[in-house]
């Protein structure tokens, strides 16, 4: 078997029988033992993979199976599967089991997908490096002097070192898109509400979603279409609907908004890549269009003033009282300040600062601003998609390639800048997807670089083909 | 942002700080409060608590019925501290 095998190209060998589940199961699990050593991807690799291939191979035998029966997939540990360990990275949830499957991961049990283990992220989702693992750091396989991106570092590090042919991961400013920028796979942040969140591990549940990290764009929709849907745990999922009419490229309209991508702190082989798979899309007949998105400006320290409020609210329940970790106090507010001790330095960071804004004299200056900001965003997407008539706007998704292990770790404002070119699309909830575009050279190493799509509101569809167009795929 | 307001937040937030981590905070603090009052400058306001236009606003209702989600066992299980199958916790209310 080659390398890694691609979703699509499992689908086909297991139901034209070329390979059965547990030839399949086997070949990761041997990639991950020589591999996940280097890279700790994986926080946990599942012990019953033989059990669950037995499963899979019993639906595709009885001719029972569907598109992800036997697939191996990696699952970013903040998403619960039904008594299995379940971390979030977190010394506050190191033994806490899941008592209850999230719907994503009811859902692959359903198709009999085969579960391969949970895989490493920065603690709670928050960071951009998965160095803020309480457990280990994640590598980047391109160069493991390097940060894989984060938070869901793991899961890109395994499809793109081969370990799984496919992982989910979550994204909240970024955190699916920019790994998959740094190590070079393909990360879709679905339309806020597309894929359901019951049973995520919240982070800031206005912007968090479940997304893909394939090794194609065809694989990507693969996965999305078998997790996104309305679910009555998750108030915010909307029924799909179906988009038919598929554009051409001469009839699709590339907005770039150059006024935010020309600035300092943007690496100049990044912007060499950008630039270059611009004309790339010309030369595929796409039209490009310069593009205003002015509140894009303000978007990102609006972002770090929502997410922390939010963060803030949803971390209040570790509070060692109902599972999790308890560290014993004299009291119950000893108890409370002790247990919570435990979460890491950038997680009682962003509480803090949580905390801060949300305070009764900064509410207006802070939270309303920010709010106010999101709202202004919205309207720039509105705007762009519907007067000036651009079906997806493009950006690089980070200003640089992958940054060396430690080299962020000082000034939180220097990792939070990572995430500017991607916490657009979540302050909006518009969909985005990020594909390896290019290579740049740092030190002697070739490193991934990714270019980004973000479309209208729930349509998925046009990532999809602007996507495969661009990489080829059709 | 003082030395004294790190305290307040922290306690506040319900996290205990050692001396090195309250130092280290204020630094990052006065950083990220920096950071975000970039957007100061946008001119606009809206309330937030009383504004309903971000996201999509809709009906959501759903049929009441008894599922199998949550078993009780499921849940206490997790107690970190339990007596007879109830939560322990510590006392709340001074007599």
């Amino acid at each position: 078997m080659k390398d890694n095998l691609t979703l699509k190209e499992a689908q086909e060998a297991l139901s034209k029988r070329r390979i059965s589940v547990h030839e399949l199961c086997k070949f990761y699990s041997e990639r991950i033992k020589e591999k996940n050593g280097d890279i700790s991807a994986f926080l946990e690799v599942f012990e019953d993979l033989e059990k669950q291939a037995k499963e899979a191979q019993k639906s595709i035998d009885e001719g029972e199976a569907s598109s992800l029966t036997g697939i191996p997939l990696a699952i970013k540990d903040n998403i619960l599967i039904k008594d299995r360990k379940v971390s979030a990275a977190s010394a506050m949830l190191e033994d806490f089991v899941a008592p209850y499957d999230s719907t994503v991961a009811g859902k692959l049990k359903k198709e009999k997908t085969v579960f391969l283990g949970r895989t490493n992220m920065d603690e709670f989702a928050m960071g951009a490096s998965t160095e803020k693992s309480a457990f280990i750091i994640t590598r980047n396989p391109n160069d493991t002097s390097r940060v894989p991106g984060g938070s869901s570092g793991g899961s890109a590090a395994a499809v793109s070192s081969g370990m799984a042919p496919a992982a989910l991961g979550s994204d909240t400013g970024g955190s699916v898109r920019q790994p998959a920028s740094f190590c070079g796979c393909v990360g879709l942040k679905p339309t806020y509400g597309a894929v359901s969140r019951f049973g995520l591990i919240a982070m800031g549940s206005s912007l968090d979603q479940i997304g893909p990290l394939t090794q194609t764009v065809t694989d990507s929709e693969i996965l999305f279409e078998s997790i996104a849907g309305r679910d009555p745990f998750d108030g915010t999922t909307y029924e799909r609907e179906a988009f038919k009419e598929e554009k051409k490229p001469k009839d699709t309209v590339v907005g770039v908004p150059w006024h935010l991508i020309r600035q300092d702190g943007v690496d100049k082989e990044v912007l060499e890549v950008f630039k270059k798979n611009i004309s790339e899309l010309e030369k595929l007949g796409y039209k490009t269009k310069e593009v205003k998105l002015p509140q894009l400006e303000y978007t990102l320290s609006a972002y770090y003033v929502l997410v922390q409020a939010e963060i803030s609210s949803n971390m209040a329940r570790f509070d060692g009282m109902r599972y999790g970790a308890k560290v014993e106090g004299k009291d119950l507010l000893e108890e409370y300040m002790k247990t919570r001790a435990l979460f890491g330095k950038e997680v009682k960071r962003r509480i803090m600062v949580g905390t801060y804004v949300l305070s009764a004299g900064y509410y207006d200056t802070y939270y309303n601003k920010a709010y106010t900001v999101r709202k202004l965003a919205i309207s720039d997407f509105e705007r762009v998609f519907s007067k000036d008539k651009v079906d997806v706007v493009a950006f690089p998704t980070s200003p640089t390639p992958a940054f060396k292990v430690g080299e962020k770790n000082e000034d939180p404002v220097q990792m939070y800048m990572a995430d500017v070119f991607t916490v657009p699309a979540n302050i909006a909830g518009v969909p985005a997807i990020s594909i390896p575009s290019g290579t740049v050279v740092k030190e002697g190493k070739e490193l991934p670089s990714g270019l980004q799509f973000m479309a209208p509101w729930k349509r998925e569809d046009v990532l999809f083909s602007v996507g495969k167009h661009f990489k080829k795929e059709v | 942002m003082k030395k004294d307001e790190v305290k307040h937040i922290s306690e506040l937030s319900r996290i205990e700080l050692s001396s090195e981590e309250e130092r280290g905070l204020e630094s990052d603090f006065k950083k990220i409060i920096s950071y975000i009052d970039k957007i100061k400058v946008v001119s606009e306001s809206i309330d937030a608590a009383t504004d309903t236009t971000v996201g999509e606003v809709r009906n959501v209702s759903r049929i009441d019925e008894p599922g199998d989600v949550f078993r009780t066992e499921s849940l206490t299980r997790l107690f970190p501290k339990e007596r007879d199958g109830y939560l322990a916790v510590k006392k709340v209310l001074e007599q």
